[in-house]
């Protein structure tokens, strides 16, 4: 309410001092609009004076170009009669006029504004205070455990934001200080092999192995601990203990808990007693499980409320992954409507064009603002004309040339074997570095230009550009050698997220729908 | 809350603006209390804007994440300089500078115009006031950096590493100034379609903002390349980019400009040609606003493309450059000829270097512009490289620095050229001398070299014939002639030091092109190398921490021939919150030449260098920095002064009395 309010006086204001500015009385109509032209005219006649003055001009000189200084004079003045008055701009228009920028700000505002939105300053946001405190509060805690080790609470407090924020070791120590300090639950025990097991990598050989068959005598309904225990022993590879250990977890379950799959494809493998090829299909299984549980929870998220490029990105390659190309163009469709920005997408286009999507086309309908050229001067002068034509010509003949001999053609390396390229002649060479062809001896540096179709080793001798990186787009200028490589003088990467050279992303759409017969020309 | 105000602020100028310019075009006729109402409108939309940009300085400073801008562009780690200067940083912010400067001038024009012609200044400000509305809503509903984000991330992305430097803070300013500048002389010329009023007053209000935009256009130019060639770490300083030339033509085109506006105020000729070239001029800055904007190029320049974006330039675009030729193709037969004079003239020689600046414009469009004509129409994917422009430009300023030191020394209407020439005999004869000693000296190999050296040092010699001439040196006592020095007008010292200054760059073009040398070898701490007579030990290698970024520092020790010793340090940067590598390349200078060393990335723990010497390379830069004071100079003249027209009329009776 206050923006609005401070809105409405700012365009008060504004469209007060338009009208005023207007309407005053103290502006004179009639104000001679020449003033300013014959104070030109008398700058001219200082000059030609000053200029005889100094010797510059002889007396018949200045005489002449005074003449010709009047004629200007008359001529003036003949025009400035001749204009007509216009119609007059009074109070009424000036009101209309300062109506219209009222109504016109004040409705754009409403279309495009948000007033209701108040400024977040980071120093003060509650959110980052949120933020700021946790840390704060763990340091307080600390500090005060350091001073008073046995405040059983403190320690309860810290071991799970230990654990949370990946301070296994930490945590482990917190843990610890709990069971000392006489918590002798099974839930306790049970923290502390987690935190164990963390620590030590998923290995819960030794101590956290017995902590866990501790919980269980104390609680034998401890699920956790039972889980731990079935997964060490069928790890280790006793399997006969790890079916039993996972026939008594299942026991304990009503059916529907979310651990049951888990456990139950713990029992098949330990059942199946070490015999590879079916613990393999398990655990090819698995990971497709595992793929397809992430995939189905990521599509929903990004379907729902959108997310970063990345994430679309990581979504069409686990389709791929998974073999569900029509899930992955449908995804890529969404992550084009998304981004509909080019730049934005080359990653993802580049992953779809492998994957052989239908690729978004990229609007190539660019027109080049009309120039008007080719205007004549009316001179009198032939010879100004003369030369003008001289020179201009030239110069046309000389960018004709020049262009012939000096522009540099675009090449992917499928094209290099359509045409017929000569070693020496300067060309542009785009695709993407050949994963692991990258090798580098001192400052000479080879690599492979691939387009999916082609490929062309190139050397460089030099310091190649920050984001120059296996699988990764490149242009190099340069030419080919006789032997057939290509001797880069220059190699262009992407500079930055915004920045990849135009014709790496078009040859990236390109290879999409390769046909090499085609070549470039289309 | 200032967030939304800004917000405002930027809306209400654009309605300002868009009634202005309506009010404007349909009352130009009828007087004073348009031109008030045009003028108010005029110093409102800068407040306005300036309010705008403000509160989007204050949402950067303060890491406002709930302003998108910020969150995309902005961090609270990175020192406050970078988060001021990150607000331009980006395609919106950018467009809202383009904005500020753009009112700024007409701000100016509003203020300073108290002595235009009412009709004159109405159709100017009504045309800057179109201008201002056009690009507003495009901000608005294209582009804006208003909008805002909801629920507010708590940490911005970080600004490009590129562009955390200081070159940042200055470049684009400059640049935009430049660019912008010349929307007055397009408005002018607009103006003077219209009203059919075109004589050497008009070349007079014109002039000065031709100057003024000229010499930010080559300030930022300058301040553009310098950076590029520090802070991109190839070496070069200028690539014959795209994007480079986008600012490069404007150059040319407002440097013909300047020369035939003085013609026209001068001797009332060349006038269609003049607005024409102002035209022109600003055409261009548009062009190359769209080519960078549009995200049809790509480089550094490009923030992010849209298509939506690149259209809406296209349709502005269209409409102000087709407008203006429209207008200008209907209006022109009104314009009277006048002011005859003889080929070899002053006037014949500006209509030269006009022809040479306009033809070399013409020459770099082609460039720039055919391999997108033929990407579009023929898909043909080509690059028109610095082979290209290199050979044309030489070829086609060559004969305009050879006729440059005559065109001061002609006179007005009728000149003897031959009198000319004999003026210029001892700079000839100086200039011919120190090339044969230089190229003598360097091993007198058969090149290019030695002529451009001998155009140089030709320009820059013969700069200062007229002030011989005039000053009557060595033709009158010492102390008379300091005396008519000093009392020359200041445009004509103006004169003098920019023609100096393209000499110094000429000079530092051709010196760093022919005797650059260049070194890519390995070396690690504890070795040395050595180059163009330096030689170069790797100290040490170690990490360090900066604001927003970690870095690998290499410390490089050079010893020059006289067993002085400096230190400098080369880095490999990666900023925390983007991740994006950077490297920082070390330079340091020797009197007129610089030592450029580039670090690579270590690999087995074995570091490549690249190492260049460029002799005089500073030169390219100082030169341009003469060529800019000369501007500011020749704008300090009383005769060109815009807001003194009192002092300047009673000056003008004193000196008829």
């Amino acid at each position: 309410m206050l923006l609005w309010f401070i809105v409405t006086i700012v365009t008060a204001i504004a469209c007060a001092a338009l009208y005023y500015a207007a309407t005053r009385r103290s502006v004179n109509a009639a104000a001679d609009d020449s003033a300013a032209t014959n104070r030109h005219f008398q700058a001219v006649l200082a000059t030609i004076d000053a200029d005889r003055a100094a010797g510059k001009l002889g007396d018949v000189e200045a005489e002449a170009a005074k003449g010709e200084l009047a004629r200007e004079i008359m001529l003036h003045k003949t025009e400035n009669t001749d204009a007509e008055k216009g119609i007059l701009f009074g109070g009424n228009a000036a009101f209309a006029a300062v109506l219209a920028v009222g109504v016109l700000a004040l409705g754009t505002y409403q279309l495009v504004g948000s007033p209701n939105m108040p400024s977040q300053p980071l120093a003060g946001r509650a959110d980052a205070a949120a933020a700021i405190d946790i840390k704060q509060a763990v340091a307080r805690i600390e500090t005060e455990l350091a001073s008073n080790p046995d405040d059983l609470r403190g320690w309860r407090v810290l071991a799970p934001v230990y654990m949370q924020s990946g301070r296994y070791a930490d945590a482990a120590k917190a843990y610890r200080r709990i069971v000392d300090l006489g918590d002798m639950t099974a839930n306790a025990q049970t923290d502390l092999g987690e935190a164990l097991l963390m620590q030590a990598e998923g290995d819960a050989s030794g101590e956290p192995m017995e902590l866990f068959r501790k919980a269980v005598a104390l609680d034998p309904s401890d699920v956790r601990a039972r889980f731990y225990i079935a997964g060490e022993l069928t790890r280790t590879g006793d399997f006969p203990a790890a079916v039993s250990a996972w026939k008594e977890l299942l026991a304990l379950s009503k059916g529907d808990e979310p651990w049951v799959p888990t456990a139950n494809r713990g029992l098949k493998l330990a059942e199946a007693d070490g015999v590879v090829d079916s613990a393999a299909d398990t655990s090819a299984d698995d990971q497709a499980a595992m793929i397809e549980g992430m995939v189905s929870g990521l599509a929903t998220r990004l379907t729902d409320q959108g997310g970063p490029i990345e994430e679309w990105v990581r979504l069409v390659r686990s389709y791929l992954v998974l073999g569900d190309k029509q899930a992955a163009q449908k995804t890529y469709d969404a992550a084009v409507k998304a981004y509909p920005k080019t730049f934005d997408r080359a990653d993802l286009d580049s992953i779809a064009a492998a994957g052989e999507l239908t690729l978004e086309e990229p609007s190539h309908d660019i027109a080049i603002p009309n120039q008007k050229k080719g205007w004549t001067r009316k001179q009198k002068r032939l010879a100004v004309i003369a030369g003008l034509a001289i020179v201009v010509g030239l110069a046309t003949t000389l960018v004709l040339v020049a262009l012939r001999d000096q522009i540099v053609f675009f090449y992917t390396p499928s094209d290099l074997s359509a045409h017929d390229v000569a070693p020496g002649q300067a060309i542009r060479l785009g695709g993407l570095v050949k994963d692991g062809s990258w090798v580098r001896d001192g400052e000479n540096n080879t690599f492979v230009i691939t387009d999916g179709g082609a490929e062309v080793k190139a050397d460089f001798v030099g310091i190649l550009p920050d984001l120059f990186r296996n699988g990764q787009g490149v242009v190099a200028e340069g030419s080919m050698t006789p032997q057939g490589d290509f001797a880069a003088t220059n190699v262009l990467a992407k500079h930055d997220e915004n920045y990849i050279p135009k014709e790496i992303v078009d040859s990236l759409k390109a290879r999409g729908e390769w046909r090499p017969e085609a070549g470039a020309a289309n | 809350m200032p967030i939304e105000l800004g917000h405002f602020a930027l809306i209400l100028a654009f309605a300002i603006a868009s009634i202005a310019a309506v009010g404007g075009f349909a009352f130009w006729r009828s007087g004073e209390r348009i031109a008030q109402f045009v003028s108010q409108a005029a110093i409102l939309q800068f407040v306005l804007i300036a309010i705008a940009f403000l509160a989007l300085i204050q949402a950067f400073v303060v890491s406002d994440f709930s302003l998108a801008l910020a969150a995309k562009n902005s961090n609270p780690v990175i020192p406050m300089l970078f988060k001021i200067s990150g607000v331009w940083g980006n395609h919106e912010g950018s467009m809202l500078l383009w904005i500020l400067i753009l009112v700024g001038f007409g701000a100016m024009v509003a203020a300073f115009g108290k002595n235009l012609p009412r009709d004159l200044l109405t159709l100017v400000l009504a045309m800057q006031a179109l201008l201002t509305a056009s690009f507003s809503g495009f901000t608005i509903f294209t582009s804006n950096p208003f909008w805002r984000l909801s629920p507010a991330p708590l940490q911005g992305s970080d600004l490009n590493p590129v562009l955390q430097d200081v070159g940042l803070a200055i470049h684009p300013p400059l640049l935009y100034t430049g660019y912008v500048g010349f929307s007055i002389c397009f408005s002018f010329a607009i103006a003077a379609l219209i009203s059919g009023r075109i004589d050497g007053a008009w070349a007079r209000w014109v002039r000065p903002w031709a100057i003024l935009s000229w010499l930010f256009l080559t300030l930022g130019i300058a301040m553009g390349s310098y950076w590029a060639y520090y802070e991109l770490g190839w070496g070069g300083w200028w690539f014959w980019d795209p994007v480079e030339n986008a600012s490069f033509m404007p150059w040319l085109a407002g440097t013909a400009l300047l020369h035939s506006a003085l013609v026209m105020e001068k001797r009332n000729a060349l006038k269609v040609w003049t607005v024409f070239l102002s035209i022109i001029t600003f055409s261009l800055s548009l062009l190359g606003t769209f080519l960078v904007r549009s995200g049809i190029l790509t480089s550094v320049h490009t923030f992010a493309s849209d298509p939506t974006r690149g259209l809406f330039i296209l349709a502005l675009l269209a409409l102000f450059i087709g407008g203006a030729f429209l207008l200008f193709a209907l209006r022109v037969s009104t314009l009277r000829h006048g002011g005859l004079f003889a080929p070899v003239s002053r006037e014949g020689a500006l209509i030269l270097n006009n022809l040479f600046l306009a033809t070399a414009t013409g020459a770099v469009l082609v460039g720039t512009l055919y391999p997108l004509l033929l990407d579009a129409l023929a898909g043909v994917s080509i690059s028109v490289g610095p082979p290209f422009f290199n050979l044309t430009f030489a070829v086609l300023m060559s004969p305009l620095l050879i006729v440059l030191p005559f065109g001061p020394l002609l006179a007005w209407k009728r000149a003897d050229v031959v009198a000319a020439a004999q003026r210029l005999v001892a700079a000839a004869a100086l200039a011919m001398f120190l090339a044969v000693l230089i190229a003598a000296l360097s091993g007198a190999t058969v090149s290019m070299a030695p002529i451009g050296l001998l155009l140089g040092f030709w320009v820059a010699f013969g700069a200062f014939a007229e002030l011989v001439e005039r000053g009557k040196v060595g033709r009158i006592p010492p102390m008379d002639s300091v005396r008519r020095l000093a009392g020359l007008p200041r445009t004509t010292w103006a004169t003098a030091i920019a023609h100096f200054g393209v000499g110094v760059t000429v000079l530092g073009i051709v010196a760093t092109s022919a005797w650059e040398t260049e070194l890519v070898t390995t070396l690690n701490p504890g070795e040395t190398t050595s180059l163009a007579s330096y030689s170069i030990a790797f100290d040490s290698f170690d990490p360090e921490n900066g604001p927003g970024f970690t870095a690998e520092v290499g410390t490089f020790t050079i010893t020059d021939t006289d067993g002085g010793t400096r230190q400098m340090q080369a880095a490999r940067r990666t900023y925390q919150a983007s991740g994006l590598p950077t490297t920082e390349a070390a330079i340091q200078t020797y009197g007129f030449s610089q030592l450029y060393l580039q670090l690579g990335e270590a690999v087995n723990g074995t570091h490549v260098v690249r190492l260049w010497h460029k002799p005089y390379i500073t030169l390219i830069w100082i030169g341009t920095l003469f060529m800019a004071f000369a501007g500011a100079l020749s704008l300090t003249d009383r005769r060109l002064r815009v807001g003194a027209p009192r002092r300047k009329a009673r000056q003008v009776r004193e000196a008829v009395q």
